[in-house]
């Protein structure tokens, strides 16, 4: 292998491997839905994503996959065909397919040797040993295309590019069981070649009268609107799942963009994307924190040149360019942030095939609908999330749904049912997971706190129903007793709770015994914006996350009471101790508490408490700005941000203050 | 409101359709054979044709080809049954703008009438 080809490999091979991933995280959801209802758009999905592997590892020459995809794909082909049913059974060897995908795409990664498959393949075998007729309904072509495209089309669509005139490709894709798909093909075809010039179709008309069509339409034309025309001609006739155009670029240029259609209309579609490190998206949106600063310098200019009426026209001007950066400002700031932002598909879609194996290690039935993916959040925060809802979706598989005969005993349907959903509310994203298992029971859990010695008897008896609940996040419920190989990883809900607080975010849990129970997660869409409290202690401003403060209040000299040597604030019968945020900064919480004006109730480390300042200044959007090491080992300061006046202010990580 | 011309030699199928079309807020007019529908579009000068392909004295592609020949500008949606195929390959040849397959839903019905009437 020459220099350029082993360099063209490696590009190639990443570009594959970035669908592979996207193939098999949609497969393996796709198998786990028709496990449970046999769709023929399904069948087709997963058989036509096989192809796209097979077809991708054979370009690339890698025939260890070549041969395990085929024996999956011919699986899928029987089951389309209708030739054979998909059993269970299959479905398990379809996943370890999927499974040996994954270990085969590491294996590339690290360039390491490929896993063996041949157990495998003799496992895929077994349903395709008897000899199958190809199916003649529905014709297979290459999803793309592509790669039959003859040496004298290449030549003839380049000629049209010498010339000046642009030449896209136009991939009509059909319902796979529509009706009459040749008349489609030949309806869509007509259409679009009275619109613009159609130089080349696959299949051909001849074909399209003889009937031998799959349910992919190729053209290639040629028109001056970027295919606009002939998508919308094309997407308007029935039976059309999806339109995509993209330029065609000459043989001999580079196929980076090939990969990537540059329009597709479909829903599912990830869109056009590029790679960027965060670091860098991190390091713009300090930029943007610096540019943000020296708009409000120009400001303070402009208002001292105002001021002379020999300046105030210089000023005026000025004051108009400050006012244009701080938009200009604004409008890159949120870009930015979205540019951080993920669906969170890149997490949701494991969890399909996750639950399946749980719930079938348990013996028990259990569909997962999965509502709002497509829900954008910041990656630092999924990355946090993810560990969280594992462990709730395993706890609900484990604890919450019953098995089928309690829950037939209970008159409820055999297949229990955990709702995983995602959405936007204001500045921040709620997932909640729902089952409609068993519920906890409140009393059974006051009994297992008192008996593991976190609440005494009388607390226990005095917690309300909704409190009982909250006893599920104290540092050692859960325990490795009452953990089993499911839900047990030694992680418990107060490492979750803990985890989300870190990141503002935020779990509650609500359950009704015998209904179901719902975790609701709140968390922020970005950890670089958030709005805060300011406030100034000792001639300092702080700043306090909105989602940990519960309430402001001013504080009455006769208000706090020393309770067992300690100051504590009294609050509508609720006691928080009290402590001066200066004071807590400086390792003596209980100095420096006279003549505070105002508290902030909130809550460190699961325990309320309420901090006293000297002022509250108000509510702000603030810029999290990175301030390095030296900073993020200072017990209580989450980092640093630019106040719009230009001076710095301390953001206070309340959990870990005291 | 668009106006329709359902051609149909089934009085059960034209019925149906008119109604749900009607339902829908179109104006329909309506016609048994192709002959007729011909003569109809002439003095109705409707915004939209379907046409059944299986009809006496004229059948739909004759029909259409009539249409077409009069007003180049007709658009014409073929309604056809399974198996008929080479006839609606035929049908989109001679002009037709799309095709519709017995029996259908109604929403499938209502979205090709709705395509064309934007179009």
């Amino acid at each position: 292998m020459k220099k350029d080809d082993l360099a063209e490999f490696q590009e190639d091979l990443q570009i594959f491997l970035i669908e592979l991933d996207e193939i098999l995280a949609d497969t393996e959801r796709n198998l786990v839905d028709l496990e449970r209802s046999p769709d023929a758009a399904l069948v087709q999905e997963v058989f036509r994503a096989m192809h796209t592997v097979k077809g991708g590892a054979a370009t690339l020459g890698l025939d260890d996959a070549v041969e395990v995809t085929h024996t999956m794909e011919s699986i899928m082909e029987r089951v389309r065909s209708g030739e054979q049913e998909l059993t269970s059974e299959m479905v398990d060897a379809l996943f370890h397919v999927l499974d040996w995908l994954k270990m085969w795409k590491v294996s590339l990664e690290e360039h390491m040797d490929s896993p063996p498959a041949e157990d495998l393949i003799k496992e895929m075998q077994r349903f395709v040993l008897e000899p199958h007729t190809e199916s003649a309904k529905v014709k297979t072509r290459p999803a793309d295309g592509k790669h039959t495209l003859g040496e004298e089309l290449n030549q003839k669509l380049d000629e049209y590019l010498s010339q000046n005139m642009p030449v896209y490709e136009v991939v009509v894709k059909f319902r796979p069981d529509a009706d009459l798909l040749s008349v489609r093909c030949f309806q869509v075809f007509t259409l679009v070649s009275e619109a613009v010039d159609v130089i080349f179709s696959e299949p051909s008309v001849d074909e399209m009268e003889s009937d031998d069509v799959g349910d992919v339409l190729t053209m290639y034309i040629s028109c001056e609107d970027g295919g606009e025309m002939a998508r919308q001609i094309a997407g308007s006739v029935g039976d059309v799942i999806e339109v995509s155009v993209t330029p065609y670029k000459p043989t001999n240029a580079p196929e980076a963009g090939r990969e990537s259609p540059d329009a597709t209309v479909k829903t599912s579609s990830l869109g056009r994307t590029v790679r960027v490190d965060v670091e860098l998206l991190d390091f713009l949106m300090n930029m943007i924190g610096e540019l943000v600063i020296d708009r409000t310098r120009l400001t303070q200019l402009a208002s001292r040149l105002l001021v002379d009426k020999d300046t105030a026209v210089i000023g005026n001007e000025l004051a108009a360019l400050a006012s244009h950066l701080q938009r200009t400002s604004q409008e890159l700031q949120e870009g930015i942030m979205k540019a951080r932002l993920l669906p969170l598909k890149n997490i949701f879609s494991k969890f399909p095939r996750m639950i399946r194996d749980l719930a079938n290690r348990c013996g028990k039935q259990i569909d997962l609908e999965i509502r709002g993916e497509n829900t954008e959040l910041d990656r630092t925060v999924l990355e946090v999330i993810d560990d969280p809802l594992i462990h709730i979706l395993r706890n609900a598989v484990d604890h919450g749904i019953e098995t089928p005969e309690e829950r037939r005993h209970m008159g409820k349907p055999e297949r229990g049912k955990v709702i995983l959903s995602a959405w936007h509310e204001e500045n921040q994203v709620v997932i909640e997971i729902t089952d409609d298992g068993a519920g906890m029971d409140p009393e059974a859990l006051k009994r297992s706190a008192v008996n593991k010695g976190l609440v005494s008897v009388e607390e226990a008896g005095r917690l309300s129903e909704k409190e009982a609940l909250e006893l599920i996040f104290m540092p050692g419920f859960s325990t490795a007793k009452v953990a089993t190989q499911v839900s047990g990883r030694g992680v418990g809900m107060d490492v979750v709770r803990t985890n989300l607080e870190r990141i503002n975010g935020h779990v509650e849990v609500r359950s009704r015994l015998g209904v179901g129970t719902t975790f609701t997660l709140k968390l922020p869409l970005t950890l670089a914006i958030m709005r805060a409290l300011l406030v100034e202690c000792s001639g300092c401003i702080y700043a306090i996350p909105t989602s940990s403060v519960e309430e402001a209040i001013t504080v009455s000299k006769d208000g706090i009471q020393t309770i067992k040597g300690k100051p504590t604030l009294l609050v509508r019968g609720r006691i928080f101790p009290f402590v001066s945020l200066e004071g807590v900064l400086n390792d003596d919480p209980w100095a420096h508490q006279h003549g505070l004006q105002y508290a902030v109730l909130t809550r460190s480390n699961g325990e309320a408490l309420a901090l006293g300042v000297d002022d509250l200044i108000g509510e702000e959007e603030i810029v999290l700005k990175d301030m390095g090491k030296m900073l993020a080992r200072l017990k209580g300061i989450a980092g640093a941000t630019i106040l719009p006046d230009g001076d710095p202010a301390l953001i206070l990580d309340v959990n870990r203050l005291l | 409101m668009a106006k329709i011309l359902v051609v149909d030699d089934a009085m059960f199928m034209r019925n149906k359709t008119s109604k749900l079309l009607q339902e829908n807020g179109y104006e329909v007019v309506e016609a048994s054979n192709g002959e007729e529908a011909v003569a109809r579009y002439m003095r109705e000068n409707p915004d939209l044709v379907l046409m059944d392909i299986t009809m006496p004295v004229l059948d739909g592609i004759e029909s259409l080809k009539q249409l077409r020949a009069y007003d180049p500008e007709a658009k014409v949606v073929m309604v056809t049954a399974l198996g008929q195929k080479s006839m609606v390959l035929e049908a989109i040849k001679a002009g037709a703008r799309d095709f519709i397959v017995k029996p259908f839903q109604p929403d499938q019905l209502l979205e090709a009438v709705r395509k064309q009437c934007e179009a």
